[in-house]
């Protein structure tokens, strides 16, 4: 083997042996290939092939596994010299990490045997990522993330004008880099690009709640799609950055707002990434919200929202971050017909996106749409409500892919705040 | 030595340390890869008693979903393969001796829920707590559901192999066989029970179970021991902390 070849080999070794641990082994290696958790993907409900299976997918790891943990492997690997893995399978790992799967943990609530998949896709890009072999498009918001600070580019001068811009739509002060405040409201990584609704309505929300809250100059962006991108080290450097940002304004808890993979990150790995406690509070602002409805803060008014309207679950928030009842507590009094989904709560069907476009395989991910989409229809709704700009991207962009023109999109935070006033 | 002899002396104590040391290899395997990084955030806030129920609600979810997704295979698979093997394993009289022989303190848990041989023994031999229920539970009836079921499934295997939607690998087919290769042998000896081919029939079951005792821990058979009930564990664990 030349020596580039064997440097690469053991920067993928390095890498897989990085992303391995304990609690994860016990899923791949124990999959007893029931198939059951194929019935729970939508990219293999619009495509039944037998490598788009869920477990089979994680069988791709196990067999890279057996080389480098077992001792039979080992042996057999020696005697073979065949690699620990070889860049066709790398590329086809790209494939089935990025195009067909959106990490949105489902196929583990369909597996009898408690197998949690979805880790082993991820397991994929870490080692891809190291590989560099990492889409492009996503390659791209990791780099923007570390060097300006928003994974779409948005520069700290763009963050101080679009709040400016927002100042001019409120008479009462928005608090920015307040110290020693109750709540720090961080933006939604698409919120500033996409749906600057979203963001001034829960603004809006904040300002006549009078809610004790600030925002900083320096943090405009919560995402924490390194982490399923597999920059793990990246994320860590982006934690601590952020981390300290949020400590020396010595507020109690951050509000993340339309933003699930933000929330899901800061509330469940932002400390296992830095290996310390954060020393403040995380909540997504659902949560403040059924705050409000339970203390009676705001008389809703249900005609404010005179349409049927069904609620999406973002998979990073109610199946791995835990808020499914608040989105509900919220939206439930502040429309006039709320109906949902055949497949809600932990059970929802993912938007495709899984807190990430990948512009590479949009092809894919609108196929695996038309599961979503089924479920939308058969709700009769006017409206679908998110709690996600990332998924109200993806549904803006289906929609257009699938000619839905009936059926309107709205953030939680736009339907809560039209109710109030 | 005979045949028998030789089966229950000499392979099944071998299967058992093969078993013993197979199962430590693969636990020690396990603690040696390092763990993940420990949690520093406290967990949502979650009921007592919806921590307590979290096992049944995951069990209860899971299956609803797939009897809904796939029900034959759902099925087959659950309710008519794997409840009658553990009944049978464990309540089967003849089964029993063999368990209270390596592990005497199972005894008082485990004897009074043994089941008959068969319905006629139920109706006139024996007397268990089963009741009614005899009509189910009895050793024939669950052998021939055991036998029913795994053939069942290895054919919906085979029919989703062709499809493309699903293959299963060489070891899903070998460990369907295996049962079913056990179960019909000990069908066949409790069958013969007084006839000439009776210690046959036994010994080719007690090799067969030896094997697959000594096979557990290298293959999907291990789920029941330790892997099914260590993913579980970790699943519960997670959900309890998110709350969902």
């Amino acid at each position: 083997m030349a020596k580039a070849e064997l440097k690469y080999e053991e920067k993928i070794r390095k890498a897989f042996i990085k992303a391995i641990d304990r609690s994860r082994l016990s899923y791949f290696k124990y999959c007893m290939r029931a198939g059951s958790c194929a019935y729970a993907c939508h990219f293999w409900l619009v495509d039944p092939r037998h490598e788009l299976v869920p477990g089979i997918k994680g069988k791709r790891v196990e067999d890279v596994f057996k080389k480098e943990f077992t001792v039979l492997g080992k042996i057999k690997r020696k005697i073979t010299k065949e690699p620990l893995i070889t860049i066709e399978e790398l590329k086809k790992w790209v494939e089935l990490s990025y195009g067909y799967c959106s990490l949105c943990d489902r196929c583990m609530l369909a597996c009898p045997y408690s197998v949690e998949f979805p880790p082993l896709t991820l397991y994929m890009r870490v080692v891809l990522h190291e590989a560099g072999l990492t889409p492009d498009s996503v390659q791209k918001q990791v780099e923007n993330e570390l060097k300006i600070g928003h994974p779409y580019g948005i520069t700290k001068e763009d963050w101080l004008r679009i709040i400016s811009d927002i100042q001019s739509k409120f008479d009462k002060e928005i608090p920015v880099d307040k110290k020693g405040a109750k709540y720090l409201l961080i933006p939604g990584k698409r919120s500033l690009k996409d749906n600057l609704n979203s963001f001034i309505a829960t603004i809006d929300i904040l300002l006549k709640a009078k809610e004790d809250f600030t925002l900083s100059s320096n943090l405009w962006s919560g995402c924490m799609a390194t982490y399923d991108i597999g920059a793990w080290d990246e994320m860590t450097i982006l934690t601590r950055r952020r981390t300290k940002i949020i400590r020396d304004l010595e507020v109690k808890t951050i509000i993340l707002t339309n933003d699930a993979c933000g929330y899901y990150g800061w509330r469940w790995l932002a400390d296992k990434a830095i290996r310390e406690k954060l020393g403040f509070g995380v909540i997504d602002i659902s949560e403040l919200l059924a705050e409000y409805v339970a203390r009676d803060v705001f008389k809703l008014n249900r005609n404010q929202n005179d349409f049927r309207a069904t609620y999406h679950d973002p998979c990073h928030l109610a199946r791995k971050g835990g808020i499914v009842e608040e989105p509900r507590k919220a939206i439930k009094p502040a429309v006039r017909d709320y109906v949902e989904m055949p497949h809600y709560g932990i059970y929802s069907i993912c938007c495709t996106a899984g807190c990430l476009q990948v512009d590479e395989y949009m092809d894919t991910r609108a196929k695996a749409f038309k599961v979503k989409l089924d479920d939308i229809l058969a709700t009769n709704a006017n409206v679908v409500i998110t709690n996600c700009d990332e998924c109200y991207v993806t549904f803006k962009r289906m929609f257009k892919e699938y000619n839905v023109k009936d059926i309107e999109l709205k953030s939680i935070t736009e339907i809560f705040s039209a109710a109030i006033s | 030595m005979d045949f028998l002899d030789f089966s229950i002396n000499i392979i099944l104590p071998a299967a058992l340390i093969i078993f013993v040391m197979g199962f430590f290899y693969q636990v020690i395997q396990y603690f040696i890869i390092p763990g993940p990084p420990r949690p520093h955030a406290p967990g949502r806030k979650v009921p007592l008693s919806k921590k307590i129920l979290m096992p049944f609600i995951k069990w209860i979810g899971t299956f609803k979903f797939i009897m809904k997704v796939n029900p034959l295979h759902g099925f087959m698979a659950i309710f008519v393969m794997h409840i009658p093997l553990i009944a049978i394993i464990l309540l089967f009289p003849p089964h029993q001796a063999v368990i209270f022989h390596y592990f005497p303190f199972l005894e008082p848990i485990l004897a009074p829920l043994a089941i008959p041989q068969n319905i006629t023994d139920a109706f006139i031999a024996q007397k268990t707590i089963w009741g009614p229920l005899e009509i189910i539970l009895n050793a024939d009836l669950l052998a021939i559901l055991i036998i029913f079921s795994s053939s069942t499934v290895f054919a919906l295997r085979l029919v989703k192999h062709f499809t493309g939607e699903f293959k299963s690998t060489i070891g899903d087919y070998f460990a369907l066989i295996l049962v079913l290769i056990l179960v019909i042998f000990g069908y066949l000896a409790v069958h013969a029970h007084g006839t000439s081919l009776y210690e046959f029939y036994l010994a080719l079951h007690i090799l067969t179970a030896s094997f697959l005792i000594a096979y557990i821990p290298f293959s999907k058979f291990f789920h029941f021991v330790w892997s099914y009930w260590l993913n579980l564990a970790i699943m519960i664990y997670h959900r309890a902390r998110r709350g969902a």
